[in-house]
């Protein structure tokens, strides 16, 4: 194994999309609605607004659906603070894992269908990389961005969340060890997942907008996980967390194996 | 001996295509061999069988001395490659293009650089070296490709349609370089091509390609004695009268006769005697171009007053015109 192959393949591709305007838009833009624009507005309205123009109906109700340990948390928090608490914990969870889909995805696409279809992956073929030494090379081009980008945009949404919602609660609500769990275990499994989809994508399609548009379509389980909580069907607690990881860590593991077992040159080339 | 590059029934089927049927061919090292056949013919498959990237279906290549398919790994290390589908990083810049493939043969950053920087000044490139390739011209990108094969000082260099799509001045310059590049360092180069004029000019050998099956392959002069199986010879006389006329019949080789330069362009065919024709220029056949001195001193004793004597030689494209025209087939079965 040649470490500064991968490197340079890494980089190569990282420095590609990077000049890419069809990647910067999603990645930063998308990010920053989700981490700081939206819960600077939420946290705003939740720890100002007058109470009685909040439909605090539909909240008591949903207060009562939850579960006794869940109620427990809420216990001592005025209605307000349990707002706020909910959607800085719960609700914004899944859109933590729509960002790392998002950029996985987008850079697996560039730098599979892309490549094929701009022509230069052969370039890459008659070089002494061996075919696991570029796949892992264009494997972590799209992996390490994906979890960075998603921890950066954490770190905003905790400062954000924090700098909003302190008047109301006297203190610092997050970081909390549920939401640990989700950045150090979840996102990345979900990048690996997500990155490892669209590599098999692109290998069936014609370029890189198509293997995209079809990989879009990954955003659609975790549309689930946001209605799911909303309607309160379960909530993204540690238990839940820790189980979703469990599972994409045993499909990343199989996609690991097929991948590394079906990427070859051989194959690359003569579906060119 | 020294071989470079050594096929043996090199066979590659695709899911219905038979795209090489078992070809045969020997490179001598530091030589330019022009692989040459239509669109279709397998000279970007060999070329990929030749580099290992893909694997035969049947038969074995050898690429200094290594096992292409095996080996594969060393011998890229140890070639360069040029090929129309293997373009530059457009987005990225002249540069970063070279000192990334660099550093995917072993290069140190900092060696990769400044090899780089060496490459883009021989190639003209250097003042553009850090624009994105895609503003560069069609002949620029080509030599930036050009550069990119010869990055790590391979051994080998395969070509596979390096002047394609490049107007006759781009063309011009990039084969100069090639030659260049290749001639003084007995580089060996594989080049494909449909171009003959261009491989009239820089091959040592060439082999003629179609269908998947070589056709026939040697020096320029061994393909013509193969597919000519006499040599001719053309005389300018200040007059050619019976005594000449006489001497050159019987020089000519075993009576097969002469004809007129005049005549054959009317459509005479060959072993047409045709001494005593009013014209003064004779395509004479001989057993070989050897037999020109004999043949002229011949002539001179009858009396013959000489102009000019031009061996007559086939070009490539004659060549390779009478080889795809189905005399190939005998010829491959030698
Ligand atoms: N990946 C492939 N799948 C199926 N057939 C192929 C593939 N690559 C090449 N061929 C076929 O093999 C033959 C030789 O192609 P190629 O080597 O590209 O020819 P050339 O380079 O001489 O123009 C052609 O008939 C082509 O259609
Ligand atoms: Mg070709």
């Amino acid at each position: 194994m040649n470490w500064q192959s991968i490197r340079v393949v890494m980089i190569k591709d990282i420095k590609e999309i990077g000049k890419n305007l069809q990647f910067w838009l999603p990645t930063v833009l998308v990010p920053l609605i989700m981490a700081v624009v939206l819960p600077v507005v939420v946290s705003l309205i939740f720890s100002r607004a007058p109470l009685n123009s909040l439909n605090t109906g539909s909240w008591n109700a949903m207060f009562k659906r939850m579960p006794e340990a869940l109620q427990n948390v809420f216990a001592g928090m005025t209605q307000r603070q349990a707002m706020v608490f909910i959607f800085a914990n719960y609700l914004f969870k899944p859109f933590f894992l729509i960002i790392p889909v998002m950029v996985a995805s987008i850079i697996a696409a560039n730098s599979f269908a892309g490549e094929r279809e701009r022509k230069t992956i052969e370039s890459l073929f008659y070089t002494p990389v061996s075919d696991l030494e570029l796949l892992m090379g264009k494997v972590l081009a799209a992996f390490v961005p994906s979890v960075a980008v998603s921890w950066l945009a954490f770190a905003a949404f905790v400062a954000a969340v924090d700098a909003t919602s302190f008047p109301l609660f006297g203190r610092l609500i997050l970081p909390t060890v549920p939401w640990v769990l989700l950045l150090a275990l979840l996102v990345p499994a979900v990048s690996f997942l997500s990155l490892a989809i669209t590599v098999l994508i692109s290998a069936r399609v014609r370029g890189f907008q198509e293997a995209q548009q079809i990989a879009g379509a990954l955003v659609v389980p975790i549309l689930f996980l946001v209605f799911g909580q909303v309607i309160g069907l379960f909530i993204l607690d540690a238990g839940a967390i820790l189980a979703i990881t469990v599972v994409l860590a045993v499909l990343d593991y199989l996609l690991v194996k097929i991948g590394a077992q079906t990427f070859s040159r051989e194959r690359v080339i003569t579906q060119l | 001996m020294g071989y470079a590059i050594e096929t043996d029934g090199l066979a590659k089927t695709f899911a219905k295509a038979e795209a090489l049927k078992g070809i045969d061919v020997r490179i001598p090292a530091g030589t330019i061999f022009g692989f040459l056949g239509p669109n279709g013919a397998g000279k970007t498959t060999t070329v990929r069988l030749l580099t290992g990237v893909l694997k035969p279906s049947g038969g074995q290549a050898r690429v200094l001395g290594l096992d292409a398919a095996a080996d594969s790994t060393e011998v890229r290390r140890r070639i360069g490659v040029l090929t129309e589908t293997a373009g530059n990083y457009e987005r990225l810049a002249a540069r970063d293009n070279l000192v990334i493939f660099g550093q995917l043969y072993g290069l140190k950053k900092v060696a990769a650089v400044e090899r780089a920087g060496e490459l883009l000044k021989f190639f003209g490139l250097e003042e553009r070296a850090m624009e994105r390739v895609e503003t560069f011209s069609t002949g620029m990108k080509k030599r930036l490709l050009l550069a990119r094969a010869l990055i790590h000082e391979p051994e080998v260099l395969f070509l596979d349609e390096p002047t394609s799509g490049l107007d006759p001045e781009a063309a011009h310059h990039v084969l100069e370089l090639i030659k260049g590049l290749c001639v003084e360092r007995r580089r060996t180069v594989f080049i494909c091509t449909h171009n003959l004029d261009e491989a009239q000019r820089l091959c040592d050998t060439v082999a003629v390609i179609d269908a998947g099956r070589v056709l026939a392959q040697g020096t320029l002069k061994e393909l013509e004695e193969k597919l000519w199986s006499r040599a001719e010879v053309v005389v300018e006389l200040e007059e050619v009268n019976a005594r000449v006329a006489g001497a050159v019949s019987n020089f000519a080789a075993e009576g097969r006769g002469i004809e007129t330069a005049a005549g054959r362009e009317a459509g005479g065919s060959e072993g047409v005697a045709a001494a005593a024709a009013a014209a003064n220029i004779l395509r004479i056949p001989l057993r070989s171009h050897e037999q020109i001195p004999d043949l002229v001193a011949e002539i001179v004793r009858a009396g013959g007053r000489i102009r000019a004597v031009q061996p007559v030689k086939h070009s490539l494209e004659e060549i390779y015109m009478k080889l795809m025209g189905g005399g190939g087939d005998e010829l491959a079965k030698h």
